[in-house]
């Protein structure tokens, strides 16, 4: 039987440590209203379940979840400004098992809190994938993996401008939209087309310092986000249990990328 | 090599009389929970991140009338938001000294036959380690504390409400230390804050003519006195359990009652323990 450790993880060209997700495939049913009608008859053999329906085409929308590492983040920085072209998505869960396809970005996690790593995760919409089972049994002893991929990036080696936060987490987010068209085929089509919609970001954290500022810098060992225009959106300070800090909770929305990298 | 009695330890510049115990290191590595292709072979966790390096633990010390009882109450009532020095040498070879230690926990008891004796818990995020005296050398060290330890028999305890001879006692403080860590680009602790302080004693009563709890369900007051030291005081205490149990033919019949020590919230606020 196989366990999680043989499995490993690949965004763009950065092996991640990966602790989770895959493209998984989903079949679309186009139904019917109209319901069957009539009344019940025995046998109970002859019973419609469900409703007419017709399969569309099929959906290959998935996420990856990962604790960061300094070539993922570069990868998915620049997936974040590069919204018009695909990241590539690898998956193994086992031995010999793929799951890989070009995937387009809906959302893009960061977040770090005391005494973790710095996780991620990625939701996508892919056009399809390429899949093979791969084996259920412990049979090779690895693929050597291992040392490409880089090492996890502590709490403590982030920081974010303006306050001293024991956590934070960075959402950027968008609309990825399929078109599909009326073209008299017997068969599903593929999408025509495919168009991302307006970004958002969106940015919340637990500090102990006030925070205002119009700028917001996240660092994240070595890379770093930089974002204009911050407006507040929600701003926290509220009794807590008697043993805990006193906090200030934070929710901004940056509407400027200064640079991701 | 060394043997035991070559260790001592100073709490700020106060000798005590150590037993036991120590600060030890913590580091705590954050381990990764990622899938790294790994066979079955060389399974394994393969990746972490570094973390605070703390030092904990606890010093066990009996207590004394040199002086270092005026340290201890500073350290774990008056003063219990602040650090203090501490140097400890397990072995008079090898010397760590911590700058800034904040104190966890304490416990002090005594009973029958034995010395008042006690436990000190620290938390310190820095040591500074020395080494290189020899067993051989025989070195004399800092020399004997100047203050000798407490028997049971000085001591007085005393539960309000309760009657009987005072057999054994403890009292036991828990700060909630809460060390703040921040995502600020260091490894080193934002702050280190006291939660509430948690008071808790235990009292074992004897008395030929039956000893008495005093009565569950109603306030009193637990006190000790340590003669030629000092004391401390549960100025508001509620009965948490009353054991007065048969027992086994050969001992004698004794009531242990254990309370927990409430703030005192009114004109004059106090804490579950006083330390004086």
């Amino acid at each position: 039987m196989a366990l999680g450790y043989e499995g490993w993880m690949k965004i763009g060209d950065a092996y991640a440590l990966g602790t989770g997700g895959g493209i998984p495939e989903s079949e679309t049913k186009l139904e019917s209203s109209s319901g069957y009608g009539g009344q019940i008859k025995a046998p109970i053999g002859e019973i419609g379940i469900g409703s007419p329906r017709i399969y569309d085409w099929q959906k290959w929308d998935g996420s990856v979840d990962f604790e960061a590492n300094d070539g993922v983040l570069g990868v998915i920085l620049g997936a974040a400004l590069d919204r018009q072209n695909s990241v590539s998505i690898f998956v193994k869960t086992r031995q010999g098992n793929i799951q890989q396809g070009s995937v387009f970005w809906n959302s893009i996690s960061l977040q770090a809190s005391q005494g973790s790593l710095v996780t991620g995760s990625l939701d996508f919409t892919g056009l399809g994938r390429e899949y093979a089972y791969g084996l259920w049994e412990q049979t090779s002893n690895g693929e050597g993996v291992c040392q490409l991929i880089g090492d996890p990036i502590p709490y403590w080696n982030t920081s974010v401008s303006g306050g001293t936060f024991l956590s934070w987490n960075i959402d950027f987010s968008q609309d990825v939209v399929r078109f599909f068209t009326c073209e008299n085929n017997i068969v599903p089509v593929e999408p025509k087309f495919l168009a991302v919609g307006p970004m958002s970001i969106v940015f919340s954290g637990i500090s102990i310092e006030n925070v205002s500022s119009s700028s917001l810098t996240i660092g994240v060992g070595s890379r770093t986000l930089s974002f204009g225009k911050v407006e507040m959106q929600n701003h926290q300070d509220t009794l807590v249990d008697p043993n805990a800090p006193v906090v200030i909770s934070i929710e901004a929305h940056p509407y400027e990328i200064v640079s991701l990298g | 090599m060394s043997i035991g009695y070559m260790g001592w330890a100073k709490l700020v510049d106060a000798r005590v009389l150590p037993t036991g115990g120590g600060f030890g290191a913590a580091p705590e590595p954050i381990y990764s929970s990622a899938a790294l292709g790994l066979g079955w072979r060389n399974a394994g966790v393969g990746k972490y991140a570094l973390n605070v390096v703390k030092y904990e633990g606890s010093l066990d010390i009996d207590i004394d009338d040199g002086g270092s009882w005026t340290t201890i109450a500073s350290w774990c009532y008056m003063q219990r938001v602040s650090p203090i020095a501490v140097t400890i040498s397990p072995d008079n070879a090898t010397v760590f000294t911590y700058t800034s230690v904040y104190n966890t926990s304490l416990s002090v008891s005594t009973g029958q036959g034995n010395l008042v004796s006690a436990s000190l818990g620290g938390l310190s995020f820095s040591r500074a380690e020395t080494a290189g005296v020899s067993y051989l050398a025989n070195i004399n060290g800092i020399g004997c504390p100047s203050g000798n330890p407490i028997p049971y028999w000085a001591t007085t305890a005393t539960l309000g409400g309760s009657t009987g001879s005072t057999i054994e006692w403890s009292v036991d403080v828990t700060q909630n230390t809460l060390p703040i860590y921040a995502c600020a680009g260091s490894r080193t602790p934002y702050a280190v804050l006291q939660g509430q302080m948690d008071a808790s004693a235990s009292i074992t009563l004897y008395s030929e003519s039956g000893a008495s709890g005093g009565g569950i369900d109603t306030e009193s007051t637990f006190g000790v006195s340590i003669t030629g030291v000092g004391g401390l005081s549960l100025p508001r205490t509620l009965i948490e359990s009353d054991s007065y149990d048969i027992s086994d033919p050969n001992s004698a019949v004794y009531r242990t009652i254990s309370v927990k020590g409430l703030a005192k919230c009114d004109a004059g606020n106090e804490a579950p323990c006083t330390i004086t």
